[in-house]
């Protein structure tokens, strides 16, 4: 019935429209179709949209501490699964969900993607069930298909204002927000896709959440607001293939082939090619996977894969990066290079890309957090090898920082046994811990040097339990103590 | 009748008394001795200084005769080490005589660092021979002695020389033995007398750890710097404007040997430092020197100190050696004592001695890239090409997106590994006027890129920028009070 309504109402304004008249009527028709038409696209969207609630567990300055934060996110299938932001959700080792109809409910991470900044969570089923509650989902539509001009609406919980709409038009349709953009902890993303630009307020704790055209379809997901009305949304169609890749194995596994490319803008005289016939190879990293097959820096990378490469332009890079990306790991993938006047056939076999974080443990008693260093990781920082534990974290006044460790430091020996990952030196602190070992000797590179680290350690007397990690160390003088209770 | 007698009487008294000095004091007429001994053998340096970006800035410090021939001493903390040394010019020497001051030609001779004093020799014919200081050796000043020394007021002034009096507050050991001044020292570089007269050494600088606690705490302490630490160079001073080198190991990241450290190791009460870097085909790593290892002791002398300053203490001592003498060091290495025989280099070429190449049409200034720049930016031995020392703002480099620090390694598709190379591809490729100039640059530690510079050679040229005065201070280790102070000079 509200269909045919709208209908009605749409064809009077139109023709009032045509008519050219001022007509109060025709005006108050397009508002009314501007209105209804929101209406509707909230409807189909609204009681799909939750409002995510995550708490972690975080090392800052060596120290564990419980982190909680808020966001949105929607419902996108019957099995309850939401889609949110990876700066959300990603990290969460506890998620509550508040439904549209303000029922609280668990949920438990499926999987995320950090390079695209996204997420997929579950409702806890069970709760739904045993609670009686029932929810909706919403669709996707195709982010190819949307242009600048269209209206769009913003649906989440800015400042945890659950249930806002907020609405705009479409900015511009492929923005990029340059290459690795930071997400914190090293992370980066905005590096294999663009943006939709909107003006429809995006505040924080809008992250993750819908971004809706007028048809009630999903076409984005609401993940950085720049203030000044410009948000940015990470298109559904890339949401669509993360969603499918970790349902799948709970995370999006890439490419790689180790090197960085430039844009071939003004260089066209310089190789000697047309307007935009491939992409200047800018650096190749050492071992990686061009390296191997050959292809060096200032190459002009010219076919990957038998497709020809454009690259005169940032935007066009991001094709290619994404071609790169999506190739299978360990694949032989052929390529052109044009090198001087030449162009070289070479093989590359891509590698799986990694970001900078790796397993990371605390080990309270020596005041140390470390993970375990990744291809990236070791690339970003340049530390020569992927061997030994990167310290993210280091706690004053314990014996680590006292010994003079520093973030930054890759421990590579415990005493004279070499370690090369995170489990490997949980080992030999378990070890260290259990038998009460007074001096503990690490070795550690920093830059160039390798530097001896000596934890002088003070162990209980063992009457008390150990004090919890998150406690500093007391130094209050004495005083008559209470009784024990 | 009688209270106005009363008064004149008073004011007669008042009046007899304002003429005569306020107190006998034997210290004050000593100071004023000394002074008057010693400012005649002073004189200004001046000079300027050509920055990378093209501008200018004068300086002007005190320097002391020290030599026949008008030979002048000053603090070699003036040429600063961060400023190449090419670009230091015009050196001359303004000599007081009565209320005149008189500007002389100079020739800037050299520094030693180490020494923290650098020299020049007057040379205008026209300079009448100064007064020459003598310097005492040895001599040991005891805590709460009073001491003189000198600074000076500014230009408008006439570099009226003002003398500083304190007294020895105490004594530093380490590394080398230097003595603290409670109530200042004056300027850098100026000698410091005993009320007798006698110059004992001169205003210098050491760096110590004043730390409390566990975390090291650094800071730069001005002292009396005993003419023991430059007397070998006063009569030996450098020649050709140069810097003198000093003895040079190849081993980079020094940590101490701590209490905790020396008992794990069980070196007992030996202590010493550990090597953290060895440069590859440095001394050290001729020797076999190898990162971890611990040196004990230097040709049979324990290294010793308190731990916050054992590191400072040997790099020290080695830096007093001569270039060429061959060490017998005994290094701790996996629960063993092993003598190795190291044969001390000459210390790399810093950056500030390295050679700069500028182009003003571009808007940019190059240098050869020195062994520090490889060990700052972790870069392999075998890293090739120049170093951007300075782009200007706006400039048709900074344009082309050309940054200060980036490595150029190839002009064009031209290697160019070393400064001569680079002047000469450079240049040929300039004199073609070609559209566009595309270099190969590294920066940082792995990112490489091509940079492409579009010249504008049919815009008018860029004026060239008239050398900006910079107010006195730039370049000037520690200026003069602002103002004249109250009371006889």
């Amino acid at each position: 019935m509200r269909q045919i309504l709208a209908a009605v109402l749409v064809a009077a304004g139109g023709l009032a429209g045509l008519s050219g008249c001022v007509d109060t009527r025709a005006s108050s028709a397009a508002y009314m179709n501007l209105e209804v038409a929101t209406k509707l696209a909230r409807d189909r969207v609204y009681p799909a949209s939750v409002r995510v609630d995550a708490r972690r567990t975080e090392y800052v300055g060596g120290e564990k501490r419980r982190v909680g934060g808020s966001g949105s996110g929607v419902i996108f299938d019957q099995q309850g699964h939401i889609l949110t932001n990876y700066h959300v959700a990603g990290r969460a080792d506890e998620l509550t969900c508040i439904l549209f109809n303000k029922e609280r409910v668990r949920a438990r991470l499926v999987g995320s993607d950090p390079w695209t900044d996204l997420a997929v969570i579950q409702l806890d089923l069970d709760e739904v069930k045993q609670k009686g509650l029932t929810f909706q989902h919403a669709s996707f539509g195709d982010s190819d298909a949307v242009e600048e001009g269209d209206s769009v609406l913003a649906i989440g919980s800015p400042f945890g204002l659950s249930r806002s709409i907020s609405r705009g038009i479409i900015s511009c349709h492929d923005r990029i927000l340059g290459a690795g953009l930071d997400l914190g902890g090293g992370l980066e993303t905005g590096v294999f896709n663009t943006w939709l630009q909107t003006d429809a307020a995006i505040n924080p704790g809008n992250s993750g959440g819908p971004l809706v055209n007028y048809r009630g379809e999903i076409i984005g997901i609401n993940t950085r607001g720049g203030g000044n009305e410009l948000g940015f949304a990470v298109p559904i169609n890339v949401a669509k293939e993360v969603i499918r890749h970790i349902l799948q194995k709970g995370k999006v596994t890439r490419s790689t082939i180790g090197l960085s490319l430039q844009p071939l803008q003004d260089l066209e005289a310089f190789y000697d090619v047309g307007k935009s016939e491939g992409a200047v190879v800018s650096a190749v990293e050492p071992d990686g996977p061009a390296a191997k097959a050959g292809i060096q820096p200032r190459d002009l990378l010219v076919e990957y894969s038998g497709v020809k490469v454009e690259g005169r332009y940032p935007e066009q890079l991001f094709d290619l990066r994404r071609r790169v990306s999506d190739t299978p790991v360990g694949a032989k993938v052929q390529v052109k290079v044009k090198r001087a006047s030449e162009v070289k056939a070479l093989e590359i076999t891509t590698e799986e890309l990694t970001t900078v974080r790796g397993d990371e443990a605390n080990f309270p008693k020596w005041g140390v957090v470390g993970q375990t260093v990744t291809e990236r990781l070791a690339q970003r920082e340049n530390l020569g090898s992927t061997r030994g534990v990167y310290v993210t974290g280091v706690r004053r006044g314990e014996p680590a920082e006292r010994a003079g460790l520093e973030k930054g430091d890759v421990i590579t020996r415990v005493g004279d046994q070499d370690v090369t990952t995170v489990a490997a030196l949980k080992k030999h602190y378990d070890e260290a811990t259990r038998t009460k070992q007074a001096m503990v000797l690490l070795r550690v590179r920093r830059g160039l040097a390798v530097l001896p680290v000596l934890l002088k350690m003070e162990y209980d007397g063992g009457k008390k339990p150990a004090p919890a990690p998150t406690k500093p160390a007391e130094t209050r003088p004495a005083e008559p103590k209470a009784p024990p209770e | 009748m009688r209270i106005r007698l009363a008064a004149l009487v008073m004011m007669g008294l008042t009046i007899t008394l304002s003429a005569a000095p306020l107190r006998a004091d034997p210290t004050a007429d000593q100071i004023r001795k000394v002074r008057d001994a010693l400012v005649p053998s002073t004189v200004v340096v001046s000079y300027y200084v050509d920055r990378d970006d093209g501008s200018r800035s004068d300086a002007r410090i005190i320097g002391t005769v020290v030599g026949p021939g008008n030979l002048v001493m000053f603090s070699s903390a003036a040429i600063p080490s961060q400023i190449a040394l090419t670009q230091f010019h015009d050196f001359k020497a303004i000599v007081t005589k009565g209320d005149d001051l008189m500007t002389f030609d100079a020739e800037y001779l050299g520094k030693d660092d180490q020494a923290q004093v650098a020299f020049l020799r007057i040379t205008d014919p026209k300079a009448p021979p100064l007064p020459v200081i003598a310097f005492e050796q040895n001599a040991k000043p005891q805590t709460g002695d009073p001491v003189v020394s000198l600074t000076m007021l500014g230009e408008p002034d006439g570099y009226d020389r003002i003398i500083q009096a304190s007294r020895v507050a105490g004594r530093i050991d380490q590394p080398v033995v230097t003595y603290l001044c409670a109530g200042g020292l004056g300027m850098l570089g100026t000698p410091v007398l005993t009320l007798e007269g006698k110059v004992i050494g001169i205003v210098g600088i050491v760096r110590l750890n004043r730390a409390t606690n566990a975390r090291p705490n650094w800071s730069n302490v001005e002292v009396i710097w005993p003419t023991e630490r430059f007397m070998e160079r006063l009569k030996n001073p450098p020649k050709g404007g140069g810097l003198v080198k000093r003895p040079w190991m190849g081993i980079e990241t020094l940590t101490p040997v701590t209490k905790d450290l020396a008992e794990y190791f069980k070196l007992g009460d030996r202590r010493g430092v550990i090597i953290g870097h060895v440069v590859e085909k440095g001394p050290a790593e001729q020797a076999g020197l190898k990162a971890e290892d611990i040196v004990l002791a230097v040709n049979g002398k324990d290294i010793r100190g308190t731990e916050g300053q054992l590191v400072e203490n040997f790099t020290n001592d080695i830096r007093e050696r001569k270039i060429g003498e061959v060490l017998t060091l005994n290094v701790w290495r996996a629960d063993k004592i092993e003598t190795l025989k190291l044969t001390l280099a000459e210390q790399p070429k810093s950056a500030a001695e390295a050679e700069r190449f500028r182009i003003a049409s571009f808007g940019l200034t190059v240098r050869e890239m020195v062994l520090g720049d490889r060990l700052t930016r972790e870069l392999p031995t075998a890293e090739t090409g120049v170093v951007v020392g300075f782009v200007d703002g706006g400039g048709w480099a900074h344009d082309g997106g050309l940054r200060a620090d980036d490595i150029i390694k190839k002009v064009q598709d031209k290697d160019t590994p070393t400064l001569a190379e680079f002047k000469k591809v450079f240049s040929e490729e300039v004199k073609k006027k070609p559209k566009e100039i595309v270099l190969f640059v590294l920066r940082g530690t792995k990112e490489t890129q091509l940079v492409r510079i579009e010249p504008r050679w049919d815009a008018a040229k860029p004026p060239e920028k008239p050398p900006e005065k910079k107010p006195e201070g730039e370049g000037q280790p520690k200026p003069g009070p602002a103002e004249k102070p109250p009371g006889p000079k």
